[in-house]
């Protein structure tokens, strides 16, 4: 009963007509510029986060809630129209929902992303509801040594998931945690690395980072690249509306793939990336003709999306329970949360119920609006997709130049998103992936801290971390991980899933 | 011995150099004991885990399956130069110049990073974003930057 009280809690707060306004805002907002190609969903919440901030709390966060569904469906529908999946969760779908639309069914695969996204996304707003407070009460019993083995198996995660070198990721990660604590020592009050610029003793500014390396690292890769940037929509539309046959095709994929995110999503360092994967690879075993598959299967479009969606939803979970960003996405509403003055974590839900609930409300209303939204607008969405790369990436320079001055009116942050914009593009080009950097980045100052606690409440004795049986676990699942990507066979399996 | 995969060397030398500017930078920090860390103590430590797996990716570069690099052309070169020259003057033109002035510059000089852009479409997209953007973020949204800066003060 808890459960239905706290859900009318929050949508009596989700309902009010302003932040019911800042969510249909976010959606649009998001969707318009998710639809862009070579614009992942990060690189969409960086540039849309300083319009939030002048926002209430609750309203804010709403909206960006609002802003990143946008953005996920936007790509998805980059990717079924044009083949040019914004973002590596999206890649999966771009496989059978190219194809459907190649085959003159565009409509159709545009209207099974759609619905699938909805029906995961209402199913893990349940499982949300109902896990997060358990959650947010276990954490309780989470001690020093356990988030720092927590943060570790995070990290840990974000490698496993990274295409390509082991060591590369590894690499990134602590790149990430070295940018992460330069300012001020929480501790000591010591200013650190801050290379005497006063403008850093607060921390390098992540979305600042994010837009570099997200935003103008894009364009650059998107340049260089020649055509691959440049729109090439030729596919007709017709009827959007699935059939009574379609429908009953696309339940059981639906249901397995919502599933799967829901389960996986709540990993850290998972989310929408490793659910789609997994949920694609897991309807191709299923199907009784698996030659389908890559040929414009629904299934391959139904299962993936839902799985997306759900984990998506999903991983936001070890924020809002433990105020632990499980990937980039996370990272940003981390940010996001800190810039409203809350901190993300189990206080969260006790001391602001109607915060919590409420941003649980918004993300069911943000998918309702999503499919309001889109099956009227697809229209427009394809339009944008006949702009040439030529005429949007300037825009998009424009707009990720205002928006980092607008963060703090400081030149400073454009010097930062500068210099991260030119290592983002060196790093791509090095086959280094961004999103671990990212996540080391925003988790930096916490490892540190927790690492200093449990130390010293320990006496300096490093044992600490394997006595304490939920660190231990964690400690021991990291370690297996790597194991696990470091053994020549698991790892080819590994490149294959994820290039497959 | 023969580079294989030079991009694990690239990668290398540049996590070699971040983490021993980390270490340079961090040293003059109090470091403190396992037990009190002092604010060197991490610093130092990620500095010290990046050196060595930077010198592991040097050392890999020479050897495993031959992996060639893109090469560093004029269209990198380019792109570097439209988007981030364009972006850095930004960053300095718009407090003086203020938002219009410095839009229609940025967006001239972010078209030289594809080429082949042609010059009248660069002239009308600046003009286009230019105002756009003024009209938008200014007068719309109120960002507190003014539409034509100081700089224009004198002249009309």
């Amino acid at each position: 009963m808890d459960l239905l009280a706290n859900l009318a809690l929050g949508f009596s707060e989700a309902l009010t007509s302003t932040n019911l306004f800042y969510c249909f805002i976010g959606c649009l907002l998001g969707t318009l510029i998710g639809v862009l190609p070579g614009l992942g969903p990060p690189a969409t919440i960086a540039m849309l986060l300083p319009m939030t901030f002048t926002l209430e709390p609750s309203s804010s966060l709403i909206m960006l809630a609002g802003i990143y569904y946008g953005a996920q469906y936007g790509g998805s529908t980059t990717a079924i129209l044009v083949n040019l999946p914004g973002e590596s969760s999206s890649v999966v779908t771009a496989l059978d929902g190219y194809q459907m639309a190649r085959n003159g069914k565009a409509g159709l695969a545009l209207s099974t992303a759609a619905l699938a996204s909805f029906a995961a996304g209402s199913i893990a707003t349940l499982v949300i509801a109902a896990a997060a407070p358990l959650l947010a009460a276990f954490a309780l019993e989470f001690h020093a040594p356990d988030y720092f083995a927590l943060m570790v198996l995070g990290l840990i995660a974000s490698v496993v998931l990274a295409q390509g070198s082991v060591l590369k990721a590894l690499s990134m990660i602590i790149f990430g945690l070295i940018v992460g604590i330069v300012g001020t020592d929480v501790t000591t009050g010591v200013s650190r690395m801050t290379l005497g610029r006063a403008e850093l003793i607060d921390g390098v500014s992540i979305v600042a980072v994010a837009m570099g390396i997200f935003g103008l690292g894009e364009i650059m890769q998107n340049l260089t690249h020649g055509d691959e940037g440049r729109s090439s929509y030729r596919a007709q539309l017709n009827s959007l509306l699935p059939s009574w046959q379609d429908l009953r095709q696309m339940a059981a994929p639906i249901a397995r793939g919502t599933g799967l995110g829901t389960i996986l999503g709540i990993l850290p360092g998972g989310g929408a990336l490793l659910s789609s994967f997994t949920a694609y690879a897991m309807e191709k075993k299923l199907a009784s003709d698996p030659t389908r598959f890559g040929r414009g299967a629904i299934e391959g479009v139904a299962a993936p999306e839902a799985a997306n969606n759900a984990g998506a939803q999903t991983s936001l979970i070890p924020l809002l329970t433990l105020g632990l960003p499980s990937n980039v996405i996370a990272a940003l509403m981390a940010g996001a949360m800190i810039i409203q003055g809350i901190q993300p974590g189990p206080n969260v839900i006790i001391e602001q119920p109607t915060l919590f609930w409420g941003l649980i409300a918004s993300m069911w209303i943000g998918n309702v609006m999503l499919v309001i939204l889109n099956l009227p607008l697809i229209g427009l969405w394809v339009r944008l997709l006949t702009i040439p790369y030529k005429l949007l990436f300037p825009a998009i320079l424009a707009f990720c130049a205002i928006g980092v001055f607008s963060l703090s009116f400081s030149t400073f942050d454009i010097w930062v998103m500068v210099v991260f914009g030119a290592f983002g593009y060196l790093f791509r080009r090095l086959d280094c992936e961004p999103a671990p950097f990212l996540l080391g980045m925003v988790l930096g100052p916490m490892m540190e801290e927790n690492l200093r606690r449990a130390m010293l409440l320990s006496r300096g004795d490093p044992l600490v971390f394997l006595q304490r049986p939920i660190s231990a676990t964690l400690l021991l699942l990291a370690l297996v991980a790597v194991v696990m990507v470091s053994l020549p066979a698991i790892r080819k399996q590994r490149d294959q899933a994820l290039e497959e | 011995m023969v580079l294989r995969r030079p991009k694990d060397l690239y990668s290398g030398v540049l996590f070699l150099i971040i983490g021993a500017g980390t270490l340079a930078l961090s040293g003059g920090l109090p470091f403190g004991t396992a037990r009190s860390m002092g604010p060197g103590y991490f610093p130092t430590v990620l500095g010290c885990l990046l050196c060595v797996l930077a010198l592991l990716q040097v050392v890999k570069s020479f050897f495993g399956a031959p992996d060639p690099i893109d090469p560093f052309n004029v269209a990198t070169a380019r792109a570097a130069i439209g988007v981030l020259g364009g972006t850095v003057l930004f960053g300095l033109l718009v407090r003086q110049a203020g938002l219009a002035p410095t839009l229609l510059i940025t967006t001239l000089i972010s078209a030289l990073g594809l080429r082949g852009f042609g010059v009248k479409p660069a002239v009308v997209l600046a003009l286009v974003l230019s105002v756009g953007c003024s009209i938008i973020f200014v007068q719309l949204l109120g960002l507190p930057v003014p539409i034509l800066g100081s700089l224009f003060d004198g002249q009309d």
